[in-house]
């Protein structure tokens, strides 16, 4: 079971709030196997993907697609996992749903893009907006 | 023992987020930067063990230069 799956068994209720230099940046809210990632301030989601792909370290156009492709492929993977353990995670951005995942997760057009039914692009506009 | 494929999946997955964590702590450092995680009636539930927290673990990144030799 993938960490997001078991994270959402173990959340229960409640919310998080992360800040950087006392400026809120992201707030989760946990509730019946449904969380919610509302991002208040784009930055911290900007730095973290560039953060994850310099780790991932400067391979070239061809290589950027193979990270790319295999980022998708875990993320296809976790969605739906969490579409197994019947947990649902939502990123909105300033209170707008971007993305759904898991077993909530209605996609139409977006399925032939991911190849996978457990993820739902609400928002495509916000979602190149977050850089994602 | 060997480990299972959840196991791995796991242990992959949990290797990505430090990685990340570490490469956005590290971009935040030397610059007074702070983490805050705040808690409000977060409740887990691991089986055995139930909890409720509230308040806040604040992450204060500082690194020490390297001494010249």
């Amino acid at each position: 079971m993938a960490l997001a799956a078991i994270l959402g068994e173990i959340l229960k209720s409640g919310k998080i709030t992360v800040s950087t230099n006392n400026v809120e940046s992201l707030e989760i809210r946990a509730a019946d196997k449904k969380i919610d990632i509302n991002a208040v301030n784009k930055t911290i989601i900007k730095e973290a993907l560039s953060a994850s792909r310099k780790s991932q370290g400067n391979k070239g156009i061809l290589g950027s697609i193979d990270v790319a492709r295999s980022s998708l492929d875990l993320f296809k993977g976790v969605a739906e996992e969490l579409s197994e353990a019947g947990v649902t995670v939502t990123l909105s951005y300033k209170g707008d749903r971007v993305v759904t995942v898991g077993s909530e997760a209605k996609p139409k057009l977006s399925r032939f893009v991911t190849g996978t039914k457990a993820i739902e692009i609400n928002s495509p506009v916000k979602l190149v907006e977050l850089g994602l | 023992m060997e480990k299972t494929k959840n196991e791995k999946s796991l242990e992959k997955a949990a290797h990505g987020m430090a990685d990340t964590m570490i490469a956005v702590m590290d971009k935040l450092a030397g610059k007074e930067s702070d983490i805050k995680l705040s808690f409000e009636d977060l409740t887990l539930d691991m089986g055995m063990f139930k909890a409720k927290i509230n308040g806040s673990i604040v992450l204060d990144i500082v690194y020490a230069k390297d001494a010249k030799t």
